[in-house]
């Protein structure tokens, strides 16, 4: 097995933050020097978003009034079919409860440091990040006014 | 006759001489006075107070900063109202101090190839004339670029030790950006060295890299993107280096492209554009009323959307999207070449 492999084998756990800060480190500096793994982890970082983007819905409360008035409105089945009924929308509804279970359990949870491929979220982040980066280039160039380069940093950082 | 003509040669000849050869000696001498001021403040021992102002997001920013330089290595203390700050460079690393929180944040130092023949052949300096600053005698020069434009620099260079007490930055639109003059300074101070470490028992952190420069190739290896250089750039710019950055509150690998003309920087970052970064960010972007529907509905999306250039503490900043990357450009220049500098990465 390569080390790509051993790597890949981990990634999404990696993704999640499931793995100790060890282990983390060694598939860091992997990361840092293999694109195609690094590729990897974002292609399992942008799934990753996109489920954590759907968001729980209420269906309204239109629909709801309108499926249970067609509910009632349908004839009433023979009582034998009506016992059938009852257990099969009890095992469906036991299905569905372990389905919904399995979901929220297994459902990654999200790292408290994300990992070295973030989520892209849609916010000016870029600005001020390119600005502190342009800045710090500037401390050491040619007629650099140090003092005055220092004090737009700090102000970048926020004060 | 002849007598009178050979006379005539050489005189034209000596005024030549004097046209072509004296002006270049001349201007010689004065980028030779600033480069002996740069290498003195990298090996000057030295305690001074100054008052600095910088241009920024909010407006002007004024401080007072206890200056002490001594074996290459600087730390700024900076005043303003009733707030402190410090800032040091140790020769590798830039660090900040938080005094009050106990904590100190190491940034990578970029250490930029100096090119002083591209400087010279970009800028011209000349002096202007003579002033007092801090009780010292100073020379005043002035640095402009050659292609015109107005005055980029003015430094005010003390007689006795080259060192410059004053500086003062102007951008392309002649406003001034940055400026710092010695108050008071005492030269060949002892500075103890212990001013430039950070106090132990305090709690470090890292950000932004690691300062290490790389060639395109390895820059886009490295990161396992593309990398990809603009086609246009304003006239006498060069690369200077790519590199990998990882900062702001999501800490994004980016992409960091560093061009000089000597003496300005301008920075070109790039990351992958995801395709879920939809349109809140880049709808800010874009001139007001440029909406989708406008521009022709959903076809146009991904196409390059020139956003707006806005002025960053006398620099100027265009945040650009492409179908395939997020682009930010930073520089000294105009509208124009920023945007396309930014077009010509499509």
């Amino acid at each position: 097995m390569s080390s790509c492999d051993r790597i890949r084998e981990q990634l999404s756990l990696y993704a999640v933050g499931g793995l100790s800060r060890r282990a983390r480190s060694g598939i860091e500096r992997h990361l840092r020097s293999c694109p195609a793994c690094a590729s990897e982890l974002t292609a399992l970082a942008r799934t990753g978003d996109l489920l954590g983007a759907i968001a729980p819905r209420s269906a309204p409360a239109a629909l709801l009034e309108s499926v249970r008035r067609e509910i009632l409105a349908r004839p009433r089945p023979p009582a034998g079919t009506r016992l059938r009924r009852t257990w099969r929308l009890a095992l469906a509804t036991t299905a569905l409860a372990v389905l919904v279970a399995g979901g929220i359990f297994l459902r990654p949870h999200q790292p408290s440091a994300p990992p070295v491929a973030t989520a892209f979220e849609p916010t000016d982040d870029d600005t001020p990040a390119a600005m502190e980066a342009h800045l710090a280039a500037q401390w050491s160039t040619p007629l650099a006014d140090e003092a005055a380069v220092g004090l737009r940093m700090i102000d970048e950082e926020g004060g | 006759m002849m007598a009178t003509r050979a006379l005539l040669r050489c005189g034209l000849l000596a005024a030549l001489a004097v046209l072509f050869g004296a002006s270049p000696g001349f201007a010689d001498t004065t980028w030779q006075d600033v480069w002996n001021s740069e290498s003195t403040s990298k090996r000057i021992s030295l305690q001074g107070r100054a008052k600095t102002v910088a241009l920024t997001e909010k407006g002007e920013e004024h401080a007072t900063a206890l200056i002490r330089a001594a074996g290459g290595k600087l730390r700024l203390d900076y005043e303003k109202e009733d707030h402190h700050w410090s800032l040091v460079d140790d020769g590798s690393r830039l660090i900040r101090l938080h005094p009050s929180k106990r904590s100190a944040t190491f940034m990578p130092r970029m250490e930029m190839a100096v090119d002083r023949a591209l400087a010279e052949r970009n800028y011209r300096a000349r002096p202007v004339g003579r002033a007092t600053i801090a009780g010292r005698q100073t020379r005043v020069i002035e640095i402009a670029p050659r292609r015109g434009g107005l005055v980029a620099w003015r430094l005010w260079l003390d007689r006795a030790t080259g060192f410059a007490l004053k500086r003062e930055r102007y951008n392309v639109d002649g406003k001034l950006i940055s400026g710092t003059e010695f108050t008071s300074v005492q030269f060949k101070a002892a500075i103890p060295p212990d001013i430039f470490a950070v106090p132990s028992g305090w709690e470090t952190s890292e950000k932004g890299g690691s300062g290490e420069r790389y060639s395109l190739i390895d820059l886009a290896r490295h990161l396992g993107f593309p990398v990809v250089a603009p086609s246009y750039l304003p006239p006498g710019y060069v690369l200077q280096g790519g590199y990998a950055e990882q900062r702001g509150e999501h800490k994004r690998l980016t992409a960091a492209l560093r061009y000089t003309d000597g003496l300005r920087v301008l920075s070109i970052y790039q990351r992958p554009h995801q395709e879920h970064e939809g349109d809140r960010g880049r709808g800010g972007d874009r001139p007001e009323g440029d909406s989708d529907k406008e521009r022709g509905g959903d076809a146009d999306r991904h196409h390059l959307d020139a956003g707006k250039v806005a002025d960053h503490g006398g620099e100027k900043v265009l945040r650009h999207f492409s179908k395939a990357r997020v682009v930010v450009v930073v520089g000294d220049l105009t509208a124009d070449q920023l945007t396309r500098i930014a077009a010509s990465l499509d």
